[in-house]
């Protein structure tokens, strides 16, 4: 029972409500959550926040909003076991985490005791599969947790009763059961046959406080005559059941100070105790109690308590009846021993006394009375004990058994010829008619010849005698002799008659068989051919018998019943898994057609179907294409490959009507589609259903499983079927948006490339006659068409720095395309930094002195490695110190700088430039963005993509690149690159 | 001294801006715009420098040169390369088929003047 409680099995009446978060945003996620009546609550982040809570999980909890504090916080108790770290696996896995635990753990401070919810914690994932956030599902699961734990634990009290006659031994065993499902302590308290109280066993999970009980009751014995609990129950028959024990109720019950001072101690709260009934004489009773606050029994206990007592009555009764046996055996073979004596005696005397005629006459007749008397009383002895001995055998025969009908015919088989020549037992079937289970004579012949008159005349339920008369009435009867008129009345026709004289009822008694009240059937004795005589004291035997018959057809029913309801509650947690695990395989399948092949292929394991196929509904909603299909004959596959929405062919009328067709047999195919049975015939496939798969409010497809041969479909089957549907129908959608939006990806990414691609052969274009004016100018310059004026040089020279400047925007462009496609391969070496920042120097050096600009290179007093490509790190410097010459007026000052950062190496090119207003910080790395007109001056054009390049470089090669800048005063640019050692402790 | 450069070059400007320059310097400019009229003008005009761009129509400039090359009348003559890209695998590939030297374009005409000089000089 502990056990059960702790397991992650399922829950079997609420499969997760499957998150479509595909289309979601999380605001939209948590206005949904937030909305739901249900127990939701949405958790995220690595702290598991709550950020959103639907109403039914507010109540639940009871208390503070919980949005915005973290569900360990919310929830101490869950956090304690573990659950943040499998929240946490949670986003690697993507498998929803399912089970069922007790409410204490949910930390809801102000509910009863024993209440159980199960949950389901999901994943909610973004299209890439990513996980970002978590739905935390509650159902309260506690009548079906109660229900299945009294189910199992009646049936192993069932089971420990049955499986052994020291009943002692196994009242203690189900005292132990008790205290581990139901209560805190149990006591089993027995009234013996001197009318005192003692107690038969009392348990308690902790031995120290078993000790502590016995004692108790060493030093307080129970008093007989006590106003309360075992005893008075003992004594009235009557159950107590005290749901909040008050301390009056203990001051009266204890004997003294120390008394109440230990029993207030044990901090009891609630008690049942109910009586040990069995052959309408109370043999004890049965006390359950709680301690501790917060623990009170309801009324599911009460019941499950008055189970527990009925039973263990049976076997209280069962071995008493034993152990008298025994004992009635014993007694009765001493008095025929001592009869036997005597008679010898009186014999011996009878010799000695032989002379006296009259005498010895006169002694002989009364000797012979004397001995015909012992004779007499060692018979009836005889006979009262055989009949214990019957009894106890059929007990343990009953009380063992849990097949009713094989135990009435080897209890048929245990009467006789040893009380009567036929035995049989009669029940009342569910439909009223009367059913011979069990028949026994000595001769297997007789056997059959009675088997066939019963088959051949059924019971006259009106009839004026025999069974039928002990139904209607539930009154025993006897008849000691049958006349041959009785015969008559009974016998439906001559034949009937003749049978029953050749079977030779001479004597007969019936006794009716009673379960809690109800007659269910009857127990028929017959003497014939035997000569014997049926009287009272078999007649008292029949009925004894009877009750434990009826018992053991109760335990049986119970049984079956208990059989049925795990039977019904594993199906449903088996189809309960199975929908776990197709959620899981649904959220795997990306593209319609493998949702389709997930969900033919576990319905038709799940429905242990033979075929199934779903068809999509075509855009225009006039016709079907199968996607995937399973189980049908190939040349049946081919011809519905494709087929029209038509009404009246069932899964179009599915899609039309938007509602399930099913169709289980034959009658119903030809109640709604008498045209298609004849080629449903043909296929043999008769039990078909078909579930629309409806997206948001539109059909999309129609999901249908074939059986062969007829199909009974029952309730589970048909919410199964809802369920698989509204599952599919999810995924389809996902799938569909799914690949909507991958084809849209792909259409940008060939979008994108095409525009990298022109841009990269516009640039090739456009440099051949920019290289071409170069060229020209250069020949001019070169006066190889003869001398030019300063004027003409100076225009030439204008010229030459329009072409250059159109050229180097050409060329940034290229290498922009290229870094954007992915086209640079970027080296990954180990960079001195101080060697890099001393390279800058040499470059850098003529164009800070033509400007005036003084510059300093601080790369710090502790040697630095960055990870990189030397030549890019280069350029990308290179372009910072550009623009800062370019930026900084004359007399202002340019530092370059480098320090370790946390985990990387940062370089800073810092100027006293004019500076970037705020508002373009952002903005000044995008492609073709100017700071602006105002600021540029002519000879400070040409810088759209130098820093946008600079900054892909340096994201290229895991680093990146920032701006600080304070208009007027200056601009900070810092380069961020991976820290060489760091990087080399990391692989 | 022959003073004869044979000028491969499919692009009309390229042609017209090297012949002035160079014709401007004393050299004598014969001109090609393919590489088989680069082939046969050399077998025929015996240059005494060879400028090839490689990517001209026909027979690109590398086959152009392995075809000199391998030609007992035109094997002795310098090919300068003259290549779109200053990449080291440019270079590998110039020496590959027998160039002299190679120059990366865009080139400014005077260098181009300086370069031949130096080869001719070498020679």
């Amino acid at each position: 029972v502990r056990q059960f409680r702790e397991t992650d099995e399922p829950p079997a009446e609420h499969p997760p409500i499957p998150f479509v978060a595909i289309a979601a945003s999380p605001p939209d996620v948590r206005a949904f959550v937030a909305e739901l009546p249900s127990s939701v609550a949405l958790l995220e982040g690595p702290e598991h926040l709550v950020t959103a809570a639907s109403s039914g999980y507010r109540s639940l909890i009871g208390g503070d909003d919980p949005c915005g504090r973290r569900f360990a916080e919310v929830h101490p108790a869950i956090a304690q076991d573990g659950v943040p770290a499998l929240l946490t696996r949670l986003y690697l896995t993507g498998e929803p985490i399912s089970g069922t635990r007790p409410i204490e753990s949910l930390g809801g401070g102000t509910l009863p005791h024993r209440r159980f919810f199960d949950y389901v914690y999901q994943p909610i994932q973004a299209p890439g599969g990513r996980v970002w956030g978590i739905i935390a599902q509650f159902h309260d699961a506690t009548d079906r947790v109660r229900a299945e734990l009294e189910r199992e634990f009646l049936g192993m009290v069932t089971d420990v009763l049955a499986s052994s006659i020291d009943y002692e031994a196994t009242l203690t065993a189900v005292t132990e059961l008790a205290v581990q499902g139901t209560a805190d302590w149990c006591a089993i308290d027995e009234l013996d046959d001197e009318g005192t109280i003692r107690r038969i066993s009392v348990a308690h999970p902790d031995p120290k406080m078993v000790r502590l009980a016995h004692e108790l009751m060493e030093r307080y014995p129970v008093d007989a005559n006590a106003p309360h609990g075992a005893a008075r129950v003992i004594r009235t028959g009557e159950l107590e059941f005290v749901r909040e024990i008050p301390d009056e109720l203990i001051i009266k019950a204890t004997r003294d100070e120390e008394h109440l001072r230990i029993v207030r101690a044990l901090g009891l709260t609630s008690y049942i105790s109910v009586p040990l009934i069995a052959r309408d004489r109370v043999l004890g009773a049965l006390t359950l109690v709680t301690s501790g606050p917060a623990k009170r029994f309801d009324d599911r206990d009460l019941r499950v308590a008055g189970e527990i007592a009925r039973r263990a009555a049976v076997a209280i009764d069962n071995a008493r009846l034993h152990r008298e046996s025994e004992q009635a055996r014993g007694r009765l073979e001493e008095q025929a021993i001592q009869l036997e004596v005597q008679a010898e005696e009186l014999l011996a005397t009878q010799a000695e006394l032989e002379l006296s005629n009259d005498e010895l006459q006169h002694a002989n007749a009364e000797l012979e009375e004397r001995i015909a008397e012992s004779e007499r009383a060692v018979a009836v002895a005889n006979a009262a004990s055989d009949r214990l001995v019957l009894l106890a055998e059929a007990g343990a025969l009953l009380g063992s058994q849990l097949d009713y009908q094989a135990t009435l015919n080897e209890l048929a088989q245990l009467v006789v010829p040893r009380i009567a020549d036929w035995c049989f037992v009669e029940m009342v079937d569910d439909d009223g008619s009367v059913e011979l289970v069990a028949l026994h004579h000595e001769d297997p012949g007789r056997t059959a010849l009675a088997r066939e008159a019963v088959g051949r005349y059924p019971v006259d339920r009106s009839a004026p005698h025999g069974s039928a008369a002990v139904l209607r009435t539930g009154e025993p009867e006897l008849v000691p002799e049958v006349p041959d008129t009785l015969l008559e009345a009974v016998a439906q026709d001559s034949r009937h008659l003749a049978i029953l004289r050749d079977v030779g009822f001479r004597s007969y008694l019936s006794v009716p068989l009673q379960v809690r009240g109800r007659i269910v059937g009857v127990l028929s004795l017959v003497a014939g051919e035997s000569g014997r005589r049926l009287g009272e004291a078999d007649l008292s035997l029949a009925q004894e018998l009877g009750r434990r018959a009826a018992l053991a057809i109760d335990n049986a029913w119970l049984y079956a019943a208990e059989n049925e309801a795990r039977h019904v509650a594993e199906s449903a947690s088996d189809r309960s898994r199975r929908l776990q695990e197709i959620a899981s395989a649904l959220n795997q399948a990306t593209t319609p057609s493998e949702v389709a092949d997930v969900c033919v292929f576990h319905g038709i394991e799940a429905l242990q179907a033979d075929a199934g196929s779903l068809a999509l509904l075509s855009d225009d909603r006039t016709a079907f294409e199968i996607v995937s299909t399973s189980g049908f004959a190939d040349e049946v596959a081919d011809r519905w490959r494709s087929f029209p929405l038509v009404p009246g062919k069932p899964v179009s009328d599915a899609v039309i009507l938007r509602t399930p067709v099913i169709l289980g047999t034959r009658a119903d195919w030809n109640a709604r589609y008498p045209h298609v049975l004849p080629d449903v015939e043909a296929a043999g496939t008769i039990g078909f259903a078909t579930i629309p798969l409806v997206v948001a409010t539109e059909v999309v497809a129609g999901l249908s499983f074939g059986f062969s041969g007829e199909k009974v479909f029952e309730d589970a089957d048909r919410r199964f079927l809802t369920t698989l549907g509204e599952q599919a129908a999810q995924a389809l959608e996902r799938a569909r948006l799914f690949e909507a939006e991958s084809q849209a990806r792909t259409e940008a990414e060939l979008a994108n490339r095409a525009k990298t691609d022109f841009l990269s052969a516009m640039s090739h274009e456009l440099r051949t006659p920019l290289n071409a004016i170069a060229g020209y100018i250069d020949l001019l310059e070169a006066g190889v068409r003869g001398p030019l004026s300063a004027q003409q040089l100076s225009d030439l020279s204008r010229i030459k720095r329009a072409q250059t400047i159109l050229l180097d925007l050409i060329n940034d462009i290229l290498s922009f395309a290229r870094i954007e496609a992915g086209r640079i391969e970027f080296g990954r070496e180990r960079i001195d930094v101080r060697e890099l920042l001393a390279g800058l120097d040499e470059v850098m050096g003529p164009l800070l002195a033509a400007k005036g600009l003084r510059y300093s290179g601080d790369a710090g007093s502790e040697p630095l490695f960055v990870s990189g490509d030397p030549e890019r790190i280069r350029q990308v410097l290179i372009n910072l110190l550009s623009n800062a010459v370019k930026f900084t007026d004359q007399g202002g000052s340019i530092a370059v700088s480098a320090a370790a950062g946390t985990d990387n190496v940062v370089i800073c090119v810092e100027d006293t430039g004019k500076g970037i207003p705020v508002e373009k910080l952002d903005s000044i790395f995008d492609p073709f963005v100017q700071v602006g007109r105002g600021y540029v001056s002519e000879g400070q054009q040409g810088v759209g993509l130098g820093l946008a390049i600079s900054r892909e470089l340096a994201r290229g090669m895991g680093g990146d690149l920032t701006v600080e800048s304070v208009l007027g005063e200056g601009s900070r640019f810092i380069l961020a690159l991976p820290n060489a050692d760091e990087a080399s402790d990391n692989e | 001294m022959n003073r004869r450069v044979l000028l491969v070059d499919d692009d009309l400007d390229t042609r017209a801006i090297f012949r002035a320059i160079l014709e401007h310097s004393g050299f004598c400019v014969l001109e090609a715009v393919d590489g088989e009229e680069g082939v046969r003008l050399a077998r025929d005009e015996n240059p005494a420098v060879v400028l090839m761009d490689v990517s001209i129509p026909k027979l690109d400039g590398w086959d152009a040169t392995r075809a000199l090359k391998a030609d007992a009348v035109t094997s002795s003559i310098p090919v300068i390369a003259l290549t779109a890209h200053a990449l080291p695998s440019d270079r590998q590939k110039a020496l590959d088929v027998g160039c002299v030297a190679f120059l990366a374009k865009p080139v400014e005409p005077l260098e181009v003047v300086s370069e031949v000089r130096r080869v001719l000089a070498r020679e």
